[in-house]
């Protein structure tokens, strides 16, 4: 076997997990992603993800992973492989060019989400009502807005999520006043310019 | 207007949020998975911030500032209970404290948002967001290990049978307890019981967990009387090591 120099190579010890197959699974939570509310006004958008053992904890976790700082109004989780992924496209190309427009729906709920821009965040682009995640790309190409061109959507069933109800809401009700923790609220590096100034002039 | 009641039930408040908020944050970058880590970091944080709100309350009704008060007295003068200071000990324990003291802590501010004192009112309508999430979190994590494998669940059967007369200990009434109540500072510790029993039985039953037969158990009482087990003293050292090596630090 040819010998490859880049290191990332040899980190990975990539050909001895060749000869002896395929990797144990890894001993880990199954991954949930996050949608989240910054304001009452805004629109849910995916933050990431986390790691937990069903999507109730999720949204516990993700209370604290992303909403430690900002303002939050509201959280969804879902579990990973339960969102449908659309092809990518790049560049003007929508996705939604290749999707025949369905004017007939179907029964189960789906939120949609799309990507505007690559390396931007999903965001939430409505709910239609279809039968099945390619469907609702159909059902969706009708009655949402895709005047923009859609580089990438999402697609899931809306019982899938768990998400924020109204009465929990309270639980960011302090959010705004946490300034400790933010960093710069303790206001560190003016500290050591004063301690320095004060060591400068007495020695 | 009785000061003395107002401020025995605020120092007895701040000191539980203080001690508690110590203890957890010893888990810090020690926890079982990183979000976990980071939740039970951030509400020890939450807890801290809690009784720096307390302390300056108490500032105002006369008492010494926040930072004396927390880490200038000696173990004999704080009013925690005693099942705040022990120590963490393994997962299990602290998860079971966690859910035992913050459900407690939601309808102490639940019930706190009925108070005659109008600041204490304000205080707790603001905070009672804060505690709930604490509770959810703690109700998620023993729903799920409640019903988890035979070792999660006779861990926290054990946690918990340990915990029950320390955690009953948060209900000893003080010197103070029947002007409370007459005067609608705060509706009394008896029925904070009630509610707090109330809610763990409900979610303990949703699990296979045996909640402890609370008649049968003596609870750990003397910590609001400044009576308190051999792990509070260290503790305290440790938190007022800085101030003790220079007294006009600033943090």
């Amino acid at each position: 076997m040819e010998k490859v120099l880049d290191p990332r190579f040899q980190r990975l010890d990539i050909f001895k997990a060749q000869i002896n197959g395929p990797t144990e699974k890894l001993d880990q939570l199954p991954t949930f992603e996050v949608f989240v509310l910054l304001r009452e006004a805004g629109i849910y958008q995916h933050e990431g993800i986390v790691h937990a053992p069903d999507r109730e904890m999720a949204f516990l976790f993700a209370k604290e992973q992303f909403s430690r700082r900002q303002t939050c109004a509201g959280i969804w989780t879902i579990e990973t492989p339960n969102i449908f992924v659309s092809p990518y496209s790049e560049n003007k190309v929508s996705i939604y060019d290749a999707v025949q427009a369905s004017a007939e729906t179907g029964n189960e709920p789906y939120k949609i989400f799309h990507m505007l821009k690559r390396g931007k965040q999903h965001k939430y682009a409505g709910k239609v009502h279809a039968n099945s995640p390619e469907h609702a790309l159909q059902v969706a190409k009708a009655a949402l807005d895709v005047s923009k061109p859609v580089l990438n959507a999402w697609v899931a069933r809306e019982s899938d999520f768990f998400e924020t109800s109204e009465e929990d809401k309270e639980i960011w009700n302090t959010l705004p006043e946490k300034t400790f923790r933010e960093a710069i609220d303790y206001k560190g590096q003016a500290k050591i310019d004063a301690f320095l100034a004060e060591n400068n002039k007495t020695s | 207007m009785n000061i003395e009641a107002i401020k025995n039930l605020l120092y007895k408040m701040a000191d539980d949020q203080l001690i508690l908020g110590h203890r957890n944050s010893e888990w810090i970058g020690q926890g079982p998975l990183l979000e976990e880590d980071i939740a039970f970091a951030s509400m020890a944080q939450d807890k801290v911030g809690q009784s720096y709100t307390l302390y300056q309350m108490l500032n105002e009704l006369g008492e010494d500032e926040p930072d004396k008060v927390a880490f200038l007295r000696m173990a004999e003068q704080f009013h925690n209970s005693q099942f705040v200071e022990l120590p963490i000990g393994e997962y299990d324990f602290s998860l079971i404290r966690h859910f035992l003291f913050d459900t407690a802590d939601y309808y102490r501010f639940d019930m706190l948002i009925n108070s005659s004192i109008e600041p204490i009112s304000l205080l707790a309508r603001k905070l009672k967001g804060e505690c709930r999430y604490h509770s959810m979190h703690a109700d998620g994590w023993i729903k799920k290990l409640g019903n988890g494998t035979d070792e999660s669940i006779n861990r926290l059967q054990s946690a918990l049978s340990y915990a029950i007369p320390y955690a009953l200990g948060i209900f000893e009434e003080s010197k103070m307890e029947d002007t409370l109540i007459e005067e609608n500072i705060f509706g009394g510790e008896i029925l904070l019981r009630e509610r707090w029993i109330e809610h763990i039985d409900k979610v303990i039953s949703q699990t296979q967990l045996v909640l402890p037969d609370l008649a049968l158990e003596s609870p750990h009482f003397g910590g609001r009387y400044g009576i308190h087990t051999e792990h509070l003293q260290p503790l305290l050292n440790e938190m007022s090591e800085v101030i003790a090596t220079d007294p006009t630090a600033d943090w």
